[in-house]
């Protein structure tokens, strides 16, 4: 397994107060996605942060991609790990849509027909062509969203930090976004996603990271770990419907499943006993 | 920022504070004498003490330390007879002001300011402008945070070489920065107005601010000194 961010006992407190991370040690492996889930103040954004300098470990360490980042500058860890955060409005930085796509590459210094070629993808993929000419600002607030993850994905980084991708977006925008993650996986790309949408985590991530008050409560493989009701009720999560489906029926003795539960509509027919061919 | 705490300076009226404010501003602006100023940011000293706030108040006056230099170095830059002397009066004159309205701050509630301002005939409307602006400094330090971060992580650089770069660089990250703060006025707007604000002229009040026997001697006090100030610079004995 080949690990491109390594963080071993992070530990993180806020000036003023408020230990936002209490010793967390993570390995995140090439070309995975990752989702990292927990409640509000648990310490997400905060862990991300770390993965490309933004923030440096006041304990412990974080190597990403080779690289301490006590001693690697922001500018060049942010070549390698694109961040979008979550507010799309804090991230808007130029008069048009075009040139807020161009904006990350001209900073790395891309010559100017890769920047032209790129930046046309960009706005191709995420629906944003009509729009070019327009002032970020104009767009809705779901637009601005697309804009602001185009904006890091156009100049390829190797790994991709989505804080909170789906929020605001509709079902057919979230699949899209989906695909994209699975396309930039197959390039050998890593993702990492904090998200409360546990629908998407489970269907779309390798691994779940769940995070409370600091710390990483557990991880494994989604359904793993969202079938997991005592964890998930402890990180006050909300599991999916299907897998809440699922553990009331095992419960009512209906199907049996011990550690994993069902997480899609088409396992639970199985489980059921009703045949594969729905 | 205030700091809740029951001390004696807490406790008192913010109309009799400021008079305190009254006389730092007065006697910074007259005092042309650089020690002297000094001299008035170490008299905050024991007010710091008494509101058990210094290490506050210490560090609010090591956070302008870099405002401080530059305006010593502009004053000293753009006067043509390289006057030093006045460009460290301009500087402790900042100083003096930060300092003495760093304690009144620090011992007074946005809300007790508001209603000493209502009770001293100031408009609802006024009151509450100033006391959210107030409200509104630590959101608007974190909300900087977030829009430099996310400006740093696509490869801009902050401490780009060049004054010219410099300032091009903050002007980047003020468009989205003015950009959600005037929004968030507009729904700040709008929630006042779900909330019924102004709805009634005069509305009554859960807490009334009141001058006490206190209020009055701290009040007494720095009129006094207020007073010998204005006294020593008309008989020309300040200078």
């Amino acid at each position: 397994m080949e690990w491109v961010i390594e963080a071993e006992d992070v530990y993180y407190e806020y000036e003023g107060g408020g230990l936002a991370l209490d010793g967390v040690t993570l390995r995140v492996a090439k070309g995975e996605i990752l989702a990292i889930m927990g409640e509000n103040g648990a310490g997400k954004t905060t862990l991300v942060k770390h993965f490309n300098g933004l923030l440096k470990p006041q304990r412990g360490r974080v190597v990403v991609l080779g690289m301490d980042t006590r001693h690697t500058p922001v500018s060049v860890l942010a070549r390698h790990v694109g961040i979008v955060f979550q507010n799309p409005d804090f991230q808007l930085f130029a008069e048009t849509v075009e040139d807020e796509i161009k904006f990350a590459l001209r900073n790395f210094g891309f010559p100017e027909d890769v920047i032209e070629k790129r930046a046309k993808w960009a706005l191709k993929i995420f629906g944003l062509e009509k729009y070019r000419e327009r002032s970020p600002y104009a767009l809705s607030i779901g637009e601005r969203k697309r804009l602001s993850i185009a904006a890091v994905l156009s100049y390829d980084p190797d790994i991709v930090i989505l804080d909170e991708p789906t929020s605001g977006q509709d079902f057919l925008q979230k699949e899209r976004l989906a695909e994209l993650l699975y396309l930039m996986k197959q390039q050998g790309k890593t993702v990492i996603i904090v998200t409360h949408d546990v629908e998407f985590a489970v269907r779309r991530s390798d691994r779940i990271v769940v995070m409370k008050a600091g710390k990483i409560l557990g991880e494994g493989p989604p359904k793993k770990v969202l079938s997991d009701v005592r964890l998930i009720k402890e990180a006050r999560l909300k599991p999916p419907q299907i897998i809440e489906t699922a553990h009331s029926l095992t419960s009512k003795g209906v199907i049996v499943s011990k550690d994993i539960y069902p997480a899609t509509p088409y396992e639970l027919i199985r489980a059921l006993g009703l045949g594969e061919d729905i | 920022m205030y700091l809740p705490k029951k001390t004696y300076l807490h406790r008192l009226d913010p109309r009799s504070k400021a008079f305190m404010l009254a006389f730092y501003s007065v006697a910074s602006i007259l005092i042309l004498n650089p020690l002297l100023l000094v001299l008035l940011v170490i008299s905050n000293i024991p007010l710091a003490i008494v509101a058990k706030s210094l290490g506050r108040w210490v560090k609010t006056m090591k956070s302008i330390v870099f405002f401080a230099v530059l305006i010593f170095a502009l004053n000293l830059l753009t006067s043509v007879t390289w006057n030093v002397e006045y460009a460290l009066t301009m500087a402790a004159r900042f100083v003096a002001l930060t300092s003495a309205f760093s304690i009144f701050f620090l011992t007074t509630t946005p809300e007790d300011l508001a209603l000493a301002l209502e009770a001293g005939g100031v408009s609802r409307e006024y009151s509450l402008m100033i006391t959210m602006s107030l409200r509104f400094v630590p959101t608007l330090a974190r909300d900087l945070q977030i829009v430099t971060d996310a400006y740093i992580s696509r490869g801009a650089k902050l401490d780009a070489k060049g004054l010219l770069n410099k300032i091009k660089a903050y002007t980047t990250l003020l468009t989205p920065l003015i950009v959600f703060e005037v929004r968030r006025s507009l729904m700040v707007a709008e929630a006042l107005e779900a909330r019924a604000f102004g709805a009634t002229e005069k509305p009554t009040l859960y807490k009334k601010v009141k001058m006490t026997g206190k209020d009055y001697a701290f009040s007494l006090l720095w009129l006094i000194l207020l007073i010998i100030v204005i006294v020593l610079k008309v008989t020309g004995v300040l200078y």
